[in-house]
């Protein structure tokens, strides 16, 4: 546990020390403020809210999750998986005393705690955003639903980067992995929308499932029914991206 | 080396068979959603059946409108009886509209004139139910994909209620953020402009002046318009049409003043005798009786429109 431990540090400093992490932690915390920017600019001058003050935080959040956030995961699962090999680093990793069960774990688990920080950072300035709109803000209405829902966001997050990270074995660089990730989350975004059928059996149509949480009652029943899916995809893409990985030669 | 791969084994396989299990649940046994269409499909397609419905919109929970309206239609026969019933702001107006023989028949309670208009084959009601009958199912199915495809998602918060006499309850209920934006966004303003374009709203006149009515009666709202909760509840009957249907719409908003409206609006629409509907007759002999025709009709229904 210990070994998992340290390599779990191992990669998080792997990601702090790149330039492209910081740039998409700024990017995280500016969209919240520009949201509200022009959110304000509606208030004041077209004289309609589509979103109230306490409905802020959420509305940032479904930017978060349905663009934004696959994408820095994308970038960051393929640039830790596909990207060692690329650049060989990936043999500073194997030569330790760890089993490759370890350092995918260990990887996987460091993306899931970046997919939090990141998270947490969009909930934070969304917050701090607030001050631009007009409006009263509720406890439990505003901040504690705020919570709930970027809480149970991280659930469909981490499912999304367990299936890049299977994509991820397929390519030996970076750019080829992001673009055919994006290219596949794009093509079952547009086939769940012409079909119903479809969305529901694909994980990819959870990632607004925070919307079950927050409304007047929670639906119990469509959010067990939506975290079994969710977890079996992430078992099947473990799995199978496990057992890439470990049958892969430099 | 054995452990580690029975372990991943043993995931797939458990990932899969949930996988297959719940997806399996979930193309057999319809969602609430597809029910409902399935069911507004069906009713929309009937030909023959007595509609009931009541608007009523109150401001600040004080009754502003009430509307009533009954409407006998059997559209094979090319029939309709509408018997409307408009109460604003105390007073009360009454509308009896009568499709018939190839004419419309349209009296209000303020004169004992009777309108005959001879129906023009191309241009059949407006803004009646008679058009929306008249849909074919090839129509609805490309409306179906578009509806599809706007839904997304809300469509997972539909809920289903299947009872032991095979009659069905489906309900959603949106509050808040589960609102998507930009249909609050479009839904607001929309109620900005129906505000402040009362007099351009409908084409014939017993219509445009029921909207105007209604309309008027709404507060103008200026700023901070947003829609707070839509919930709509169906009762589908074991023949699969809907008999009952309530929706649900609160707005609020500012006026010019600066007063906060909070604007709720309850329909209740009960569908019954399908398929049994006889259209109720004006029997015009011995009645003061007007004939005109259509351009005249809507000269005189709506002045700002007859460069149209």
């Amino acid at each position: 546990m210990n070994i998992l431990y340290a390599n779990v540090v191992s990669e998080i400093q792997k990601l702090c020390l790149k330039k492209r992490t910081l740039f998409l932690l700024i990017i995280s915390a500016l969209i919240p403020i520009g949201t509200a920017l022009i959110l304000s600019v509606f208030q004041n001058n077209v004289g309609i809210i589509p979103i109230t003050k306490n409905q802020f935080p959420i509305f940032v959040l479904s930017i978060f999750t349905s663009y934004f956030l696959p994408l820095v995961i994308a970038m960051v699962t393929i640039d830790l998986f596909s990207g060692e090999f690329g650049d060989r680093n990936i043999k500073i990793v194997l030569l330790r005393p760890i089993s490759r069960f370890k350092i995918y774990t260990s990887k996987i688990l460091s993306i899931g705690i970046f997919i939090i920080v990141n998270l947490a950072i969009a909930f934070i300035f969304s917050c701090l955003a607030l001050i631009l709109i007009k409006g009263n803000y509720q406890f439990i209405n505003g901040f504690l639903k705020g919570l709930v829902a970027y809480g149970v966001s991280i659930v469909p997050m981490i499912a999304i980067a367990i299936a890049i990270t299977f994509i991820g074995q397929f390519f030996k660089s970076t750019g080829s992995g992001l673009t055919i990730s994006i290219l596949i989350y794009i093509a079952i975004s547009i086939i769940s929308r012409l079909s119903p059928q479809f969305s529901r059996i694909t994980f990819t149509s959870y990632t607004d499932w925070y919307q079950l949480w927050i409304g007047s009652s929670i639906l119990i029943g469509k959010v067990i029914s939506s975290f079994i899916i969710i977890l079996s995809y992430s078992m099947i893409f473990f799995g199978i991206g496990f057992y890439l990985f470990d049958k892969k030669e430099l | 080396m054995k452990k580690k791969y029975a372990l991943t084994g043993l995931s797939i396989a458990v990932g899969g068979v949930m996988l297959v299990t719940s997806a399996f649940a979930s193309a057999t046994g319809s969602t609430g959603y597809d029910t409902y269409k399935s069911a507004i499909k069906s009713t929309l397609t009937s030909k023959n059946f007595t509609e009931n419905g009541t608007i009523i919109v109150k401001d600040n929970g004080k009754e502003f409108s009430n509307i009533n309206n009954t409407i006998k239609e059997n559209t094979a026969k090319e029939s309709l009886s509408q018997n409307t019933v408009i109460k604003i702001g105390g007073q009360t107006k009454t509308l009896e509209t009568y499709w018939q023989d190839g004419k419309t028949v349209s009296k209000d309670s303020t004169s004992n004139i009777y309108s005959v208009r001879t129906i023009n084959k191309n241009k059949k009601f407006n803004g009646n139910k008679a058009e929306i009958g008249k849909i074919d199912s090839s129509k609805l199915n490309d409306g179906e994909m578009l509806l599809d495809a706007l839904v997304g998602n809300l469509q997972n918060y539909v809920t289903l209620d299947s009872k032991e006499d095979g009659t069905k309850d489906v309900a959603i209920t949106l509050t808040d953020s589960q609102i998507p934006a930009v249909a609050n966004a479009a839904a607001s303003i929309l109620v900005k402009n129906l505000a402040n374009n009362d007099n351009e709203m409908g084409r014939e006149k017993d219509f445009s002046s029921l909207k105007k009515d209604i309309v008027g009666s709404i507060p103008k709202l200026e700023s901070d318009i947003r829609i707070d909760n839509v919930s709509l509840k169906a009762e589908i009957s074991k023949d699969n049409y809907i008999t009952s249907q309530v929706a649900d719409v609160s707005i609020s908003g500012k006026d010019a003043e600066g007063i906060v409206h909070a604007i709720t609006l309850d329909l209740n629409l009960n569908l019954s005798q399908f398929n049994n509907t006889t259209p109720d007759k004006v029997d015009l002999t011995g009645k003061q009786v007007k004939s005109i025709t259509n351009k005249e009709g809507f000269r005189h229904g709506n002045k700002d429109e007859q460069d149209d």
